[in-house]
């Protein structure tokens, strides 16, 4: 059963350092395409990613890419080279990037993030510029249609914030 | 499916080109009404029935 949402808590919850970005970032600023997983953007410490583990404990998570669906052991799985893990879980699949395309590593994307609100915690998505330019260096058919709403999202923000700040006549 | 043209004079080019390649931005303006948090929410609730289709759709070719 896949609980995007529910992930996205729980690695809130357990204090792992992260950022939500691709697909779901995407469907976070409006984007209408489905995804099938949540990508994040986290900081590859042993600290950190111990959180991780963690956290995903009780779910049974698993590399995914392996030919036996390896489960995931940190103390096992750790290198200082590691770059990315590709897991499964009891509630959708998480892939875990320590850089994005096109951005750079956590630290810029950190930077170029914004705070989101959710009815269990705050957490880092993104921000559209960001993601504008990972879609497009991904360069997959998928992702140039997430770039484009993206593009046309952030047109349609930036004329609405005009809109505001346009001084109104007979008003001080 | 028809095609459902959204295009208003205040559109943007990047908005009005988005429309003419073929996405259907009334999609778009829906999810700019919600929240964030109400549109992944929204996004979870569809991905659940189009897994839930598919199973069903899986479970039918297995019998035929």
């Amino acid at each position: 059963m896949r609980k995007l949402e529910s992930l996205l808590e729980l690695l809130i919850q357990r204090q792992v350092e992260f950022v939500v970005v691709g697909g779901y970032a995407a469907v976070a600023h409006g984007v209408t395409l489905l995804t099938q997983d949540i990508d994040i953007c986290c900081r590859f410490t042993p600290e950190n990613l111990a959180m991780l583990e963690k956290a995903l404990a009780d779910l049974h998570p698993v590399h995914r890419m392996t030919t036996h669906r390896r489960p995931f052991d940190l103390a096992r799985d750790w290198r200082p080279d590691l770059k990315n893990l590709y897991l499964d879980t009891d509630w959708g699949q998480l892939d875990c990037l320590s850089s994005v395309l096109a951005v750079g590593d956590f630290d810029a994307v950190q930077d170029q993030s914004v705070e989101l609100g959710l009815p269990t915690g705050r957490c880092r998505v993104l921000g559209i510029d960001a993601l504008i330019k990972a879609k497009n260096a991904m360069g997959r058919l998928q992702d140039k249609v997430a770039a484009m709403q993206l593009t046309s999202i952030r047109e349609r923000k930036r004329q609405e914030e005009a809109v505001r700040s346009k001084p109104r006549r007979g008003r001080p | 499916m028809s095609k459902k043209p959204t295009a208003r004079a205040s559109h943007g080019r990047a908005w009005r080109a988005a429309e003419a390649a073929g996405i259907d931005m009334s999609l778009v303006e829906s999810a700019l009404r919600k929240t964030p948090a109400e549109r992944l929410r929204a996004h979870d609730r569809a991905l659940a029935a189009a897994l839930a289709l598919r199973e069903a759709m899986e479970k039918h070719r297995a019998k035929a």
